[in-house]
């Protein structure tokens, strides 16, 4: 299959090894006998996001974190398309603060950094999830969390940790989560053939 | 309370002493106990901090020697004990109980989230900012953060010496009124003008946001700039490093040749910066031949065994160290052998993690000259799963719990040249284990 990864903001976005992430999928759906495509999307009115299998967005610096949030809303339509269609985004960091208009979860800004090493359980995956926290912005509350927190800080004030909306998945996790969790990885990269597969018929 | 203050930190210097210890605890103590206690001392005329991610020890440690070398006398902090503390321990040892330093120049190297506590006492006549790079993620965050960190309270006065390369130090100009001396390494046989790396800090121009134009870089995002859009472009610099020469450890700098003391890029920059706020001194000998005397040519590599191995010298948890190293390994000829590892990361927090690691860019060392990898120590099941992402098959990793282990699979390998890429604290081990005794 020919399969499409997207990097949003690659240049202004790419704080914590996050590129990884991408490097880590494009790997593994290698090794499985696909071939990869990836893009740096630098502004999404350029690009088709509907081209896309699995787009991703890591964290950034404030400078990079408002640009983001600027072209993101500027592109809303294609985001809110993009998510509905049930294909995959990841966003990991503090990068969780660029979707600020969008009104899908509300967030709380500390002045200091929540840094943490985290050990956590997710539905997505038999295997506990090892990570790490560094970042200003938590999610408030989410109906739909992705993580069981065992270590480290939940969404506030809770133990459950980040947003789930169809294949969107938003975490404060940092970093290259997926070129370290294995059965995650797993998951987002089975969930993208099967999501290829069903698109393609 | 001065005096007491003074007396009191004197004893405990004095019983550290006895123990070999005690480089912070005094400082610490004196801080605690009197608030003012900087404020108090009387301090020499010329006052340099010198600070960044990394370098700040060797460009210290330079601007000793030549110092020391022409005459002057100098209270350093040589220990490495760059927080409050350890600075604080270095000016009490050095003044007498009523608080006067009897030195010619203090020189203090500086963490970066320290220096904000010490400035408006210390009033620094020079701060030298060796850089600022992604670095010890779980304390200092990112860049823009640390920079706000040792900009907070820099006095107008204080003369800033920094890296006219580095497009991110152009931010001091737009934060600050001070006076900043650039330096800078002009285009030279390692230069490259398409861009290898990822990750990197700067990309986009300060003023508009586009993405800057590189004529040459010298490595990641350091090089000849320019924006296309604005008016954003590379500074003129007071001290331009020329014709560097890595094998035999030179450069041209205001006509004359000197050595960097070493074979790696980051040996260049910090004597550039160290020669910078030298000659802005205006020393009472040559500046020139004393740079040469203290700072000799001492290469990475050794002969042992039949073969060449270069210990190269990185620092954990920053990228930019390890990728100027493997820049360099990537670009030794022949067949070789590479051995990557550490002891440990940190030793200010127990957090675990390893995002670092991949904005180190191994793609570089994954080409027809490669043999084997070994990767050694506590963390290298997750060093060999960096490798495999930048493409390197796993049957030419080898994973290893320390050096003594790998030391004869490498001697009895193909390869006649061997690159450690090593924390600072495999660099002993490293060449205890290869070296020859004779």
């Amino acid at each position: 299959m020919n399969i499409k990864l997207g990097i949003l903001y690659p240049t202004r976005l790419s704080l914590y090894g996050d590129n990884a992430n991408v490097k880590a999928i494009k790997h593994f759906l290698r090794k499985r006998g696909n071939e990869i495509t990836v893009d740096h999307i630098d502004d999404v009115s350029k690009y088709n996001l509907l081209d896309y299998d699995f787009i991703y967005m890591g964290s950034g610096m404030d400078s990079g974190l408002k640009f983001a949030e600027q072209n993101l809303f500027e592109n809303r339509n294609k985001i809110y398309e993009y998510i509905d269609t049930g294909r995959f985004f990841l966003i990991t960091g503090n990068a969780l603060s660029a979707l600020y208009h969008f009104k899908l979860y509300d967030f709380i800004t500390n002045d200091d950094y929540y840094v943490s090493d985290v050990v956590a359980k997710t539905s997505l995956c038999k295997e506990p999830i090892r990570a790490f926290q560094n970042t200003k912005y938590l999610i408030k509350d989410s109906d739909s969390p992705v993580f069981e927190i065992e270590q480290g800080y939940g969404n506030a004030g809770t133990k459950k940790e980040g947003f789930r909306k169809n294949n969107l998945i938003v975490t404060s996790l940092i970093g290259p989560i997926l070129a370290i969790n294995d059965g995650l990885l797993d998951y987002i990269i089975d969930g993208i053939l099967e999501r290829h597969e069903y698109n393609f018929k | 309370m001065k005096f007491i203050t003074i007396l009191l930190a004197k004893f405990f210097i004095f019983i550290g002493g006895i123990f070999g210890k005690g480089t912070n605890f005094p400082g610490t103590f004196a801080y605690k106990f009197n608030k003012k206690i900087l404020r108090k001392i009387e301090y020499p005329l010329i006052r340099i901090i010198v600070t960044g991610s990394s370098g700040k020890g060797s460009t210290t440690k330079l601007i000793n020697d030549v110092l020391v070398e022409q005459g002057y006398t100098v209270t350093y902090n040589s220990s490495g004990a760059n927080m409050v503390g350890g600075v604080l321990t270095t000016i009490i040892k050095d003044c007498n109980s009523a608080g006067r330093m009897s030195s010619d120049v203090l020189l203090l190297e500086m963490d970066e989230r320290s220096i904000k506590f010490v400035y408006d006492s210390i009033m620094p006549t020079h701060v030298v900012i060796t850089n600022l790079t992604k670095d010890q993620p779980p304390r200092q965050h990112d860049v823009e953060f640390v920079l706000e960190e040792v900009l907070k309270k820099l006095p107008q006065s204080s003369c800033i010496i920094t890296n006219a390369d580095d497009p991110f130090m152009r931010n001091i100009e737009y934060k600050t009124s001070n006076t900043i001396e650039y330096y800078s390494l002009a285009r030279n046989q390692y230069s490259y003008s398409t861009q290898i790396f990822e990750n990197l800090n700067t990309y986009h121009c300060l003023y508009c946001g586009s993405l800057l134009k590189y004529e040459y870089y010298n490595i990641e995002s350091l090089g000849k700039y320019h924006c296309d859009r604005c008016h954003m472009s590379y500074k003129k610099p007071s001290v331009i490093g020329s014709n560097l020469d890595l094998e035999n450890g030179t450069m041209m700098i205001d006509n004359a040749k000197v050595s960097i003391g070493g074979d790696v890029l980051y040996h260049a920059y910090n004597t550039l910066a160290a020669f910078t706020l030298l000659k802005k001194l205006n020393l009472k000998n040559d500046l020139v031949n004393s740079m040469n005397e203290v700072n000799k040519f001492v290469p990475s590599y050794f002969h042992s065994h039949g073969k060449t191995f270069y210990a190269l010298n990185c620092k954990a948890e920053n990228a930019s160290t390890y990728n100027q190293v493997v820049f360099k390994a990537s670009n030794v000829s022949g067949l070789k052998d590479y051995v990557i590892g550490w002891k440990e990361i940190s030793r200010r927090y127990v957090h675990f993690d390893l995002s670092w690691l991949y904005d180190i860019e191994f793609e570089l060392i994954n080409d027809i000259n490669l043999n084997m990898v070994y990767v050694c120590g506590i963390d290298a099941e997750n060093i060999k799963r960096r490798l495999i992402l930048a493409g390197i098959k796993e049957n030419k990793i080898c994973v290893a719990k320390d050096l003594n282990s790998i030391k004869n699979s490498v001697l009895a390998s193909n390869a006649n040249k061997v690159c450690g890429i090593l924390n600072f604290d495999y660099m002993e081990p490293f060449k205890n284990v290869f070296m020859e005794v004779e």
